[in-house]
């Protein structure tokens, strides 16, 4: 049952898009109020407040750690402590407005939630016929259904607690209120994307995402190499979205409708057509290919480790809780098309499982301390993929909100302890920090404990389900199933030794010149929830074998019902209670024990690394930059493009077309030299082009006409 | 007088307002900003009037037809003139005070040209259109020969000798065509080529898409383009690289879907292999180039590319979104040059290394200039984004998977060398640190386009619906 | 070989008549001595030219020239007109009047901007 008339679900991007508006406002303000001050030449200074100093080549590129003191001394050289801090004038308002407006779509956000008990299936509001000439006709409708509603929820909910965190996080920035702008205009962007009725509104803000990632990784432009690390992340996720539109151009010439319900509705009519069902195939496919951009999977992952250049929350927000889960929720939201095909549903759990080790086996080695968690990030997208590839959706959506708990509660106290250690990103440069950072401490023991499947906790029952599904399909799932279990037990790994480095063992900074202190409890609090949710997250999704229903999963059977019936024909899956009880306890035997592999060997500090790094050279190098993947697209893409258009460039352009403008290089004397020169030259080349194409163009028509 | 003459009265009161400059300077030469101002001003009164004259009628023997195509055309063609004016008087006010007069009666004569072109349905008319509107531009392209930085080559004698060259060659190509044209099928009228036409009339015809090919800037027929972008002085190649180009693509829908519809299967296969070509080049070529005005002359080219491809469609909506695509192209292109001008005005040079620090300096100059790129690159909450989308929506209802599928892949590659762009203003540059000074003209100028271009991305309605309207006067039906 | 096309044997024609005509000069031309001073002269008879051919004329000579083209098309108008006159009547007066008007004004521009001034 739909209820058709909520014109109030329209206020739940609107809020955001308001906030975002109204910073945007106060920014202006604010930089006006400092106009005269930057007549002295003032602003000619980067006095980012605290912020900008020392975050170092950390995001630059993976080789960098070696040298990372070194860089972060040569940035606090440029941005150091003895400026003042700039004055916030206005922009002190921003991030009430930008938390109200948060706070108040999260309120709406539940009203609706609330609102699709019982029979009702999705709340909508009536259509907006957006452009309607007559023969071009677009309407938008937003739609909040039983996905969507779980979406809405961890972004706006997720989303007011990274916003309150971020109003401390950003405290004394040059650009405080533009910061806020961007973020809730990031929201508005994230909103439309799952509260859409049409692909078209989804497309809107699946590059509105993008767009709005690309200006807060690039947030402190002017240290160079964040402006870098945001084109090359809003470049790559276009790649994605160029193969999302395909995608979606492919399923309006099949379903004759930019409408999700009915595209949803329709696949099952289409599977009797074999051409039909190929085209689907396709469709899928390039659909797919926009889900790897966007949430940063095999062989479009390479972006998100370097979108760390921007500023923490935004680390926390963007790139681990709402946008990157963009592919998740568009493959469940046209699970059908997915289900059509279980070719296509292996090679999406495939692409996960790959995804899920690579990233997991290089989070293994970072020193930096957001690296750790990016590739952490990566890996775990990798397991939703996995998850979707067979088939359960709702395992995957699971583990996305447990993911979106852990992973913001961890990005969030790693910006606590980076704040706390004035702008220090090596964990190498850490250590012993739980005494000077109870508050942090606890919350990121939690988010740690979630995030390597320690049982009971979230992450444990959402990574397990998932493992369940992969397990029970059999045949070449067993594979995946493997790669899983390996990975699950790096990531125990790999998150035990962040904690043991960064908060275990001896302090190994100068305690001199670093004096680490606890974040303001503006900071805390909102790691104080996120600790909470993450414990007890779990209990959305209770496995049957504990003797309760799945939450979630009857949550969701409106919504993966077409596809399930899809998937129900190739037969089901089904594990026995005994073999699921063996799976939950594989899984907690081995977070267990890599957890206390881990710790065992950071607990007394760095020299693990410095053994690996001195045995196996050739392996830590492999690990360290993600197996080469990032290298090889440098050497074996980017490398021979730039040849190709140095080539295209220096000999066709400059040479034949542009020879006399720069190759003469010096000024022609007087007027006349010059246009003998060139009509001598270059007007002749011309001429020689233009018989040549008008030729060409002869040739075609005249082959028309036969 | 005439029944018909009130349908020229914009035209008329263009055409009056560049001779009431002339005589001004001819009587009171060296008025400083007066004359820019009183033009800009002027030619303001004429696009409000131009929302009241509302005449819609036919010349007698269907010369000359003023519909909804034509009303848009107009109006498209004042605003890009009055942009264009108000991007011009800081720069010639500086420059060459002595002689602007002419300058601004040369973009009005053109600018007259334009607008009657959209309107013209006779081969005598539209060529003579075609000649009032480039003959102004060959002499305004070489304006500035001694102008610009001292460290730069001067630029300026020889991209207008180019423009020149290859416009006089092209024209040449069209006139050689339309003899043959007119000769064969008896009648001058445009829509007079008819089904299955002679042999000897197609020849004719593609010696006119060729001629029309080198006004749009269309690959192969585009060499001109960068070299002249990147010599003629800035300001004018701001309104050169729009307002002739949406006159010529205007061009090309009156002659292929108004005049030669019957027969599209001969010229759809040439005008696609150009739509393709030119995405294709002007993105490639726009790749590693260094300077910012021939880089942008190469994303010109590519942008031609994608709305010949929405005019491959052949209907009404895809002529709709050819429009509007161009529209929103107006705004965005004359944005990103002004921009550029103000930065290189006082930085000299237009090399992407010059533009650094830009984003510092004059943190809205360099937001501005990043808008209008993120427009270019198709990007959502700007008017390129839809212009884009629409596009390539119409194209792949046409059946043009192919090119879509490549002009999707390209824009890629266009979004990063326009990002590029963008990454160059944020830059360190030590050397200069205070604002970029901006007259306030300038600043005006790129303050209304920044509006349109922010606006038409957010609310694309009341445009889409003009240009679906004016479409209607060449495409009937769906 | 049967030639079909009309446009092949066109080109073929065009080729061998205009190649026939270089080869032809390239074995019957009289050959000057290498060593002749006269050769490179542009009169063979002797007489020596009067300066280069690639004189510039000044500038002043393209502005006459140009507004001699301005009562060139005035003229050009005006002929057609005069035999019509009669059927034109005031409409085709005043648009002629107009013409010559619009001309003038170009005229009186430039003769104001010095364009007449020889010096």
């Amino acid at each position: 049952m739909n209820l058709t008339d909520q014109t109030w679900l329209w206020a739940i991007p609107a809020l955001p898009l308001a906030g975002s508006a109204l910073c945007g406002i106060l920014h202006y303000l604010t930089i006006k109020a400092r106009m005269p001050k930057r007549a002295h030449g003032a602003h000619g200074h980067d006095d980012h407040g605290h912020d900008a100093h020392g975050h170092g080549h950390a995001a630059h590129a993976d080789h960098a750690a070696s040298d990372h003191g070194a860089g972060d001394h040569a940035h606090g050289g440029d941005h150091g402590h003895g400026h003042a801090k700039v004055e916030p004038g206005l922009s002190a308002f921003a991030p009430w407005i930008a938390v109200l407006a948060m706070a108040g779509a999260f309120a709406l956000a539940i009203k609706g939630f609330l609102g699709l008990q019982g029979e009702t299936h999705a709340l909508e509001s009536p259509a907006w016929d957006w452009i309607d000439t007559g023969t071009f006709r677009i309407d938008l409708a937003i739609v909040l259904d039983r996905l969507s509603s779980v979406m809405t929820l961890v972004i706006t909910g997720v989303g007011t607690l990274i916003h309150i965190y971020a109003a401390g996080y950003m405290k004394g920035d040059k650009h405080y209120a533009k910061f806020f702008a961007y973020l809730n205009l990031f929201v508005f962007a994230m909103l439309m994307l799952v509260l859409s009725s049409n692909l078209l509104g989804l497309f809107v803000g699946w590059e509105g995402v993008g767009l709005c990632s690309y200006f807060l990784i690039g947030f402190w432009y002017e240290k160079g190499w964040p402006a870098e690390a945001g084109q090359k992340a809003f470049v790559m996720n276009r790649i994605g979205d160029a193969s999302f539109l395909i995608g979606s151009f492919l399923l309006v010439k099949l379903f004759g409708t930019l409408d999700l319900s009915d595209i949803v509705a329709g696949v099952s009519g289409l599977l009797g057509d074999p051409e039909k069902k190929y085209e689907l195939l396709l469709a899928g496919l390039f659909l797919f290919g926009g889900a790897c951009g966007k949430s940063a999977q095999l062989p479009l992952f390479t972006w998100l480790p370097d979108a760390m250049a921007g500023p923490t929350p935004v680390s926390a927000l963007i790139h681990a809780a709402t946008m990157v889960t963009a592919g998740i929720y568009l493959t469940v939201r046209l699970n059908p098309v997915y289900a059509a095909s279980p070719d296509l549903l292996f090679f999406i759990g495939a692409v996960g499982a790959v995804t899920a080790l690579i990233a997991g086996s290089t989070a293994l080695v970072q020193r930096d301390i957001k690296r750790v968690l990016a590739y952490s990030t990566v890996s775990q997208l990798g397991y939703m993929f996995l998850g979707l590839g067979t088939g359960a959706w709702a395992a995957a959506i699971f583990h996305l909100v447990t993911h979106a708990f852990f992973k913001a509660l961890l990005f969030l106290g790693a910006g606590s302890v980076i704040h706390g250690m004035h702008e220090e990103q090596d964990m190498h440069k850490m250590g012993g920090l739980k005494k000077h950072m109870p508050a942090t401490y606890f919350t990121f023991l939690a988010g740690a404990a979630a995030l390597s499947g320690l049982p009971l906790l979230s992450g444990y029952f959402s990574k397990d389900e998932i493992l369940a599904h992969t397990f029970a399909h059999g045949g070449a799932y067993r594979i995946l199933w493997g790669i899983g279990i390996a990975t699950a037990a790096m990531t125990a790994f790999y998150t035990w030794r962040m904690v043991a480095l960064t908060f275990f063992g001896k302090e190994r900074f100068d305690p001199h010149h670093v004096h680490p202190h606890e974040s303001p409890s503006v900071m805390t609090v909102p790691l104080m929830v996120l600790a909470v949710l993450s414990v007890f997250g779990g209990l959305l999704g209770l496995p049957p074998v504990l003797g309760s229903t799945h939450a979630l999963e009857h949550w969701l059977e409106p919504v993966t019902a077409a596809g399930n019936a899809l998937l129900a024909e190739h037969g089901t899956h089904a594990l026995d209670h005994g073999t699921e009880w063996m799976l939950l306890g594989l899984g907690a035997v081995i977070a267990l024990v890599f957890m206390g592999l881990g710790i065992r060997a950071y607990v007394g500090g760095t020299a693990r690394d410095e053994k690996v790094a001195s045995s196996a050279p050739g392996l830590a190098r492999f690990l360290q930059g993600a197996w080469g993947i990032d290298a090889a697209y440098t050497a074996y893409v980017v490398r021979p493009m730039q040849l190709l258009f140095f080539v295209v460039a220096i000999v066709i352009d400059q040479f034949t077309i542009d020879g006399m403008v720069n190759g003469a290089g010096a000024v022609a004397r007087t007027c006349g030299d010059r246009v003998r020169r060139m009509t001598s030259g270059n007007i002749a080349t011309y001429g020689l082009w233009m018989g040549a194409a008008a030729a060409l163009i002869a040739f075609l028509f005249l082959k028309r006409i036969g | 007088m005439s029944a018909w003459l009130h349908l020229f009265t914009l035209e008329l009161a263009v055409v009056a307002i560049a001779l009431l400059v002339l005589l001004w300077d001819a009587f009171a030469p060296a008025a400083g900003r007066a004359v820019g101002w009183t033009t800009a001003l002027l030619l303001g009164g004429v696009f409000a009037a131009s929302f009241f004259v509302d005449g819609r009628g036919t010349v007698p023997h269907g010369v000359f037809v003023r519909d909804e195509w034509v009303v848009f055309h107009e109006r498209l063609f004042l605003a890009a003139g009055i942009l264009g004016v108000l991007g011009s008087i800081d720069w010639l006010a500086t420059r060459t005070p002595k002689r602007q007069a002419e300058y601004y009666a040369l973009l009005l004569f053109s600018l007259a040209g334009m607008m009657l072109l959209a309107g013209a349905r006779d081969w005598i008319l539209l060529v003579t259109c075609f000649e009032l509107m480039s003959m102004p531009l060959y002499v305004l392209c070489a304006y500035g020969k001694q102008d610009g930085p001292a460290s730069e080559p001067k630029l300026a004698a020889e991209a207008g000798l180019k423009l020149f060259i290859t416009g006089a060659a092209s024209s040449g190509l069209t006139l050689f065509g339309l003899a043959l044209v007119v000769g064969m099928t008896g009648t001058t009228h445009v829509g007079g080529i008819g089904a299955n036409p002679a042999p000897l009339t197609i020849v004719g015809m593609l010696f006119v898409l060729a001629g029309f090919g080198f006004k749009v800037g269309a690959v192969p027929f585009h060499m001109w383009v960068p070299d002249t972008y990147q010599g003629a002085p800035t300001p004018f190649v701001a309104f050169l690289s729009v307002a002739p180009k949406a006159a010529g693509l205007a061009t090309l829908a009156i002659v292929l879907l108004g005049g030669w519809s019957a027969d599209s299967s001969v010229w759809l296969p040439v005008l696609l292999v150009l739509a393709g070509a030119s995405m294709v080049v002007g993105n490639l070529f726009a790749l590693p180039q260094t300077d910012a005005r021939r880089l942008l002359g190469f994303s010109g080219v590519a942008q031609i590319g994608y709305a010949l491809l929405a005019l491959g469609a052949m209907s009404r909506g895809g002529l709709a979104m050819t429009l509007f695509f161009v529209a929103t192209y107006v705004f965005t292109n004359l944005g990103v040059f002004f921009v550029l001008h103000a930065a290189a005005e006082e930085g000299g040079g237009h090399s992407l290394a010059r533009i650094a620090g830009l984003s510092r300096r004059s943190p809205w100059l360099g937001g501005a200039l990043l808008v209008f790129l993120l427009s270019l690159a198709g990007i959502p909450f700007v008017a390129g984004f839809w212009a884009k989308l629409f596009v390539f929506m119409e194209a792949w209802n046409a059946g043009l998977v192919g090119l879509v599928v490549l002009g999707v892949a390209l824009a890629v590659i266009g979004l990063y060398y326009y990002l590029t762009v963008a990454r160059s203003t944020y830059m360190a540059d030590g050397d200069r640190t205070t604002p970029v000074p901006t007259g306030f003209a300038l600043r005006a100028a790129i303050l209304v386009c920044l509006i349109f271009v922010v606006g038409l991305g957010l609310w694309p309605r009341p445009l889409v619906e003009a240009a679906d309207r004016a479409a209607a006067g060449i495409v009937s039906g769906r | 070989m049967v030639i079909e096309s009309p446009l092949l044997a066109f080109l073929i024609v065009a080729f061998a008549v205009a190649g026939s005509m270089l080869v032809g000069a390239k074995l019957l031309r009289v050959r000057a001595k290498h060593s002749s001073p006269l050769k490179p002269t542009t009169y063979e008879c002797g007489e020596s030219p009067a300066g280069p051919a690639w004189v510039r004329f000044h500038a002043r000579y393209y502005v006459v020239a140009l507004f001699f083209v301005v009562f060139d098309i005035e003229a050009a108008f005006l002929f057609p007109w005069a035999l019509v006159v009669r059927e034109a009547g005031t409409a085709g007066l005043v648009a002629v009047f107009s013409f010559v008007a619009v001309l003038m004004v170009g005229w009186l521009w430039a003769v104001k901007k010095g364009a007449l001034r020889w010096q």
